[in-house]
């Protein structure tokens, strides 16, 4: 058992997979809120005219997404791409998508932000840090558009990051930062690094 | 670091979201909403179009309610046409409540306005000189959030805006922002 020293648990002490959650407990009701799941992809060479996709975190049992968002760490070179940036979840059968295809992200500003506002039949909504924007949104409404998954039972269930290139040299980094809770026992969202 | 004795950690004040630890207690209870405030006092004889940077942005952050409540009326008889925008200092103006604003020349102290609509809207305004509500309707919450994204490398702001016609004006107004990051290193709301 975590024990929690005086002065520890509210700063430092985060909720870590693997950590056995009594129910109704302290750490129970918080995690209501939601838990945030980091994890950046980064894009750095040559570039063929083609489409590419990157896996960057696994869902296991079912899940909430309360928020989903991302954003260019890096946009050092976003000429040839990305275009057509989309999300989707595949399950190494069968794919969902989480937006539609897609959002020409070319030539923008670094620390443009990218968010699912609408459901997996709209295109995730950039707003292009070449200037202040805002989503405006309407009154009582979160602003964000959740979903729920269920992963595939018995099979690696992943969230991927979809684009195209003209083809060409490119260099950016989009980091994601995903709120979500579970639904069941098993329910988690965790990052995924693909082997190198 | 703060720390935290025994005892004391629910009335300390949160760290920075920025060092907050990922999925901490803290990280997780910010969710609701930080808080920014910031209070303009005007005494003079403001005219034309007044601009008060109230708060200033950077990054990505969802702003889930932005009001303010008069705590001094002295003389308001030449303030019109209140509202709030973000600006980036190269661009224009992104309204946030309807740029034609709000009359607040009649009111009293302890009035209320706030960004319960969309931008193209007019702040709520409610007067004290009587006791007012918004009406909410089953289910919504009573006020309209909304996603600010700054221009990358500019120093972006928050504003209250009004109109005085210069015959004179004192007056005081307590503002909040209530705000969430998107991107927990990288979004921040921060009183002016």
């Amino acid at each position: 058992m975590t024990v929690h020293e005086p002065g520890d648990p509210f700063v430092t002490l985060s909720w870590k997979f693997g950590m056995e959650v009594a129910w109704n407990s302290f750490y129970d009701y918080y995690t209501r809120a939601g838990t945030v799941m980091g994890q950046c992809v980064e894009v750095i060479g040559d570039t063929q005219a083609a489409a590419y996709s990157f896996e960057f975190a696994t869902v296991w049992g079912t899940i909430e997404v309360l928020r989903f968002w991302s954003y260019f760490w890096n946009a050092d070179n976003t000429a040839a791409a990305p275009t057509k940036l989309y999300y989707d979840l595949y399950d190494r059968t069968n794919a969902v998508d989480i937006t539609l295809d897609g959002t020409d992200c070319t030539n923008v500003e670094v620390a443009s932000l990218l968010g699912r506002i609408d459901t997996s039949l709209a295109a995730v909504n950039l707003m292009d840090s070449d200037q202040a924007r805002i989503v405006d949104g309407a009154v009582g409404l979160e602003l964000s558009a959740p979903f729920i998954v269920n992963a595939k039972n018995g099979a690696a269930t992943r969230m991927r990051l979809h684009f195209t290139s003209t083809g060409g040299p490119v260099d950016f980094t989009v980091c994601h930062e995903i709120v979500w809770r579970p639904l069941n026992s098993s329910g988690y969202l965790y990052r995924y690094y693909p082997p190198t | 670091m703060t720390v935290h004795k025994p005892g004391s950690l629910l009335g300390l004040a949160a760290p920075a979201i920025a060092d907050m630890v990922v999925n901490s207690a803290y990280c997780y209870i910010s969710q609701l909403g930080t808080l920014a405030s910031k209070s303009i006092s005007v005494t003079g004889t403001p005219t034309g179009a007044q601009n008060v940077n109230l708060f200033t942005l950077v990054g990505g952050v969802e702003i889930l309610r932005l009001y303010g409540v008069f705590s001094l009326v002295t003389d308001v008889s030449a303030v019109t046409a209140a509202s709030f925008d973000l600006i980036d200092g190269t661009n224009p103006a992104v309204p946030i409540t309807s740029a034609a604003g709000e009359d607040l020349s009649g009111c009293s102290n302890g009035s209320f306005i706030g960004r319960n609509d969309q931008a193209g809207v007019k702040v709520d305004y409610l007067n004290a000189d009587q006791v007012r509500i918004i009406d909410g309707a089953v289910g919504l919450d009573l006020f309209a959030p909304l996603v600010a994204n700054a221009m990358y490398g500019e120093t972006n702001y928050i504003r209250f805006n009004y109109t005085s016609d210069g015959g004179g004006a004192i007056f005081k107004i307590d503002f909040e922002l209530i705000w969430r990051p998107l991107i927990r290193e990288y979004g921040l709301v921060e009183a002016v």
